[in-house]
């Protein structure tokens, strides 16, 4: 009994020995502000500042080669915390949105689709069961990549809950139709139409639809909104969102979203100083 | 008899529906929309503009890179048009649209008989390609650049493809039985293009009379003809070449590396009509076949005929429920009938009772691994794209995919194997591009 114990007590030194030696050996320096930098991180991994997930943005940003104002999901609480922790100043951000430009909840079928359930499968197949090569095709491919639950799907198209969207642009990269946009809080006019057909096709094709009447263009006072392959395009540069626009589309493919922001109070803006 | 080694399944060939019917012309369409991407690689450069007048056999288009052919009017006529427009697989491309003025006259330099024996080889090569001669088989291969070889391969060996595995489709079973002699013609001009002795015709064995019929032909040649025992996808050119040679071609490898060249019996027909007849490719034979079809034809139609037209006069059944422009195999499922004929379009299938088939949960049988002809393993391929891990793609050995769409016949549960596949690789497609995009713009950026 006691030469176990003895055996064992003294195996256990000289394999702590060992170890204890090999830690001072091999002993990696480790930079305690990127385990600082991680922490303050969001962690959700969206890959939005370009590096590969928190972890290596945190060390990109204690090696400094990583802007600190990059974290788009964290957006200015994060950036402030990073710049206590680095010791750096920072820029503030104006926080952006995901806008789907696709309004055709009724959008025509020109084929039965029978094949895999996700909109990159089924854009192969003739650019997707839709008559409208350009609008949604609806299985929620944004839906299942936002990591932050930002997007569901009703009636067909993808709906984004403005409060959770952090701005991300996984949803930008995601759709195979290029439909989702980012634009800043503060612009709440936009045009739900990315068809580049006709007039005449569009309407066979959607209920909604621009069918680049004009009427937006010669009723804007601020020269914003003009038309360029069949369809209307806002320049948010010039754009004051007067939501003019809205009240003579004929289509009602122009909306205004600043009720909708009002009524989940993030409307207004608030501008950080 | 000979088959392939690895893989292969059996569906109904249902041939007979057409097998039967002589080629028949079809009546001058009014209107012809010939498309300028009919072939595999770089879209062809109008060379005409409207209000042009052309006449038969002339080039209205360019080849516009190393892996693209030239285009020529099918019938004399005026151009009408030239519009973007979008291809059968719902790709853009460019349309010119030909009235044709109902005359049908030749351009001055075709339709001469010439003779190729005092052609060199460099010089048939350039008539063939100049006749846009492309692939007939489906894949439209520009016909030239299989021609010539890259520096440092031998190819010892023609093969011409008769096996037509496809089912339902009949226009090369036709074609060897009524025009045997032009082909030998154009398999010996191809023989001479390529500078080599040995050429073997691989016909399966449901086209008996066809194998007689070309052995006849061929008596005074050294050309074989071999029987290959029915199993699908025979008419794959790697699978075409372990059948016949005993030869594997490995993993992304081309035939060429082996020393074999594959060429399809309707290619070697038009090599013939392009070298010793001095007859741009601008007709082609189409099976229209299906169940939905009232009379199921072996059509020799212009290039740029609706199919709406075709349709009409074989008569498509008002409760046809599908189309497939190709065999149902490998061909394109299309959602109208304003598509127009491309010189791959060896087939349009109407099908009534097309099923909405539901797919259920993997059961593991493997039986998609056993009947993959090149030896992947689509039911881990599909696992691994369903998940999204690119990374792992290279180690599946996507790119090895055939696409013949054995794995998807098969399946018990009706997976969409094949069409993960496809999506997978439309996938690395967009990832090299934006790799490509990267380094140019890191390049730049160090300039």
């Amino acid at each position: 009994m006691l030469i176990a114990v003895l055996i064992l007590g003294v195996l256990g030194l000289v394999f702590g020995m060992g170890l204890y030696i090999a830690s001072k050996v091999f002993h990696v320096p480790m930079d305690q502000r990127v385990q600082q930098v991680d922490a303050a991180l969001p962690g959700s991994n969206c890959g939005a500042c370009g590096h590969a997930g928190c972890a290596g943005f945190a060390k990109a940003i204690v090696h400094g080669s990583a802007d600190i104002a990059a974290c788009v999901p964290g957006g200015d609480a994060v950036a402030q915390t990073l710049s206590q922790i680095m010791g750096v100043a920072t820029s503030t951000k104006e926080k952006q949105v995901a806008v789907l430009h696709c309004h055709g909840k009724n959008a025509k079928n020109k084929y039965h689709y029978n094949g895999i359930d996700t909109c990159k499968a089924a854009v192969l197949i003739n650019n997707g069961p839709k008559m409208c090569a350009f609008g949604c095709i609806g299985f929620g491919d944004c839906v299942s990549v936002c990591p932050f639950d930002a997007i569901t799907m009703s009636d067909g198209l993808p709906y984004i809950d403005e409060a959770k969207c952090t701005g991300c642009r996984k949803c930008v990269m995601t759709c195979p139709k290029s439909l989702f946009a980012m634009h800043a809080m503060a612009s709440t006019v936009h045009v739900l139409c990315c068809s580049k057909l006709s007039a005449k096709d569009t309407i066979k094709a959607c209920d909604v639809g621009c069918i680049a009447c004009q009427k937006c263009v010669n009723v804007c006072k601020f020269e914003a909104i003009y038309i360029e392959e069949n369809r209307a395009i806002i320049d948010y540069d010039k754009c004051v969102s007067c939501g003019v626009c809205e009240k003579v589309c004929p289509r009602h493919i122009i909306v205004n979203v600043r009720q909708r922001r009002k009524d989940i109070g993030l409307w207004p803006v608030k501008k950080n100083k | 008899m000979k088959t392939f080694s690895k893989g292969g399944v059996h569906p109904n060939d249902n041939k007979l529906m057409s097998s039967e019917c002589a080629i028949e012309s079809i009546d001058l369409p009014d209107k012809l929309i010939i498309s300028m991407s009919q072939h595999l690689g770089k879209e062809a450069k109008p060379i005409v503009i409207k209000g042009d007048i052309v006449q038969k056999g002339q080039c209205i288009a360019k080849a516009s890179g190393f892996i693209s052919a030239d285009v020529h009017a099918p019938t004399s006529g005026t151009i009408h048009n030239i519009f973007a427009g979008q291809s059968m697989q719902g790709k853009s491309c460019t349309y010119i649209e030909l009235h044709s003025d109902g005359k049908d006259e030749w351009y001055s330099q075709c339709n001469q008989p010439c003779d190729w024996q005092i052609v060199p080889a460099d010089e048939l090569k350039k008539i063939i390609a100049e006749s846009g001669v492309v692939g007939m088989g489906g894949a439209t291969f520009p016909t030239h650049v299989k021609l010539s070889p890259m520096h440092g391969v031998t190819i010892d060996t023609l093969i011409i493809n008769g096996v037509e595995c496809e089912p339902y489709l009949t226009c090369d079973h036709q074609l060897m039985r009524e025009h045997s002699a032009h082909i030998v013609v154009g398999i010996q001009i191809l023989k001479k293009a390529l500078g080599v002795d040995n050429a073997i015709i691989g016909i399966e064995a449901n086209k008996h009379d066809a194998y007689d019929i070309m052995r006849a032909a061929t008596k005074d040649t050294n050309i074989l003809v071999e029987l290959l025992n029915v199993k699908y996808p025979q008419g794959a050119e790697k699978q075409l070449i372990d059948a016949l040679m005993n030869r594997q071609v490995p993993s992304g490898k081309l035939p060429m590396h082996v020393g074999c060249v594959v060429q399809n019996i309707a290619t070697a027909f038009a090599v013939y009509e392009a070298v010793a007849m001095k007859r741009p490719l601008t007709h082609r034979i189409i099976t229209i076949s299906g169940d939905g079809i009232e009379q199921p034809a072996n059509l020799y139609a212009p290039i740029g005929t609706s199919f709406d037209m075709l349709l009409q006069r074989q008569g498509l059944l008002s409760k046809a429920t599908k189309l497939i422009s190709g065999g149902p195999m490998m061909g394109t499922s299309i959602s109208d009938t304003i598509q127009f004929m491309t010189k791959g379009s060896s087939g349009l299938l109407a099908f009534c009772d097309a099923k909405s088939i539901e797919s259920d949960p993997c059961i593991r049988c493997g039986r998609c691994v056993s009947v993959c002809p090149v030896g992947c393993m689509p039911v881990q391929m599909m696992e691994v794209i369903a998940q999204g891990d690119i990374a792992q793609y290279a180690d599946m050995h996507i790119a090895d995919c055939i696409e013949c769409g054995s794995c998807s016949y098969i399946c018990p549960a009706h997976r969409h194997l094949l069409h993960y596949i496809r999506q997978a690789k439309s996938e690395l497609v967009a990832e090299r591009i934006k790799k490509d995009r990267a380094a140019k713009k890191k390049e730049a950026a160090n300039e």
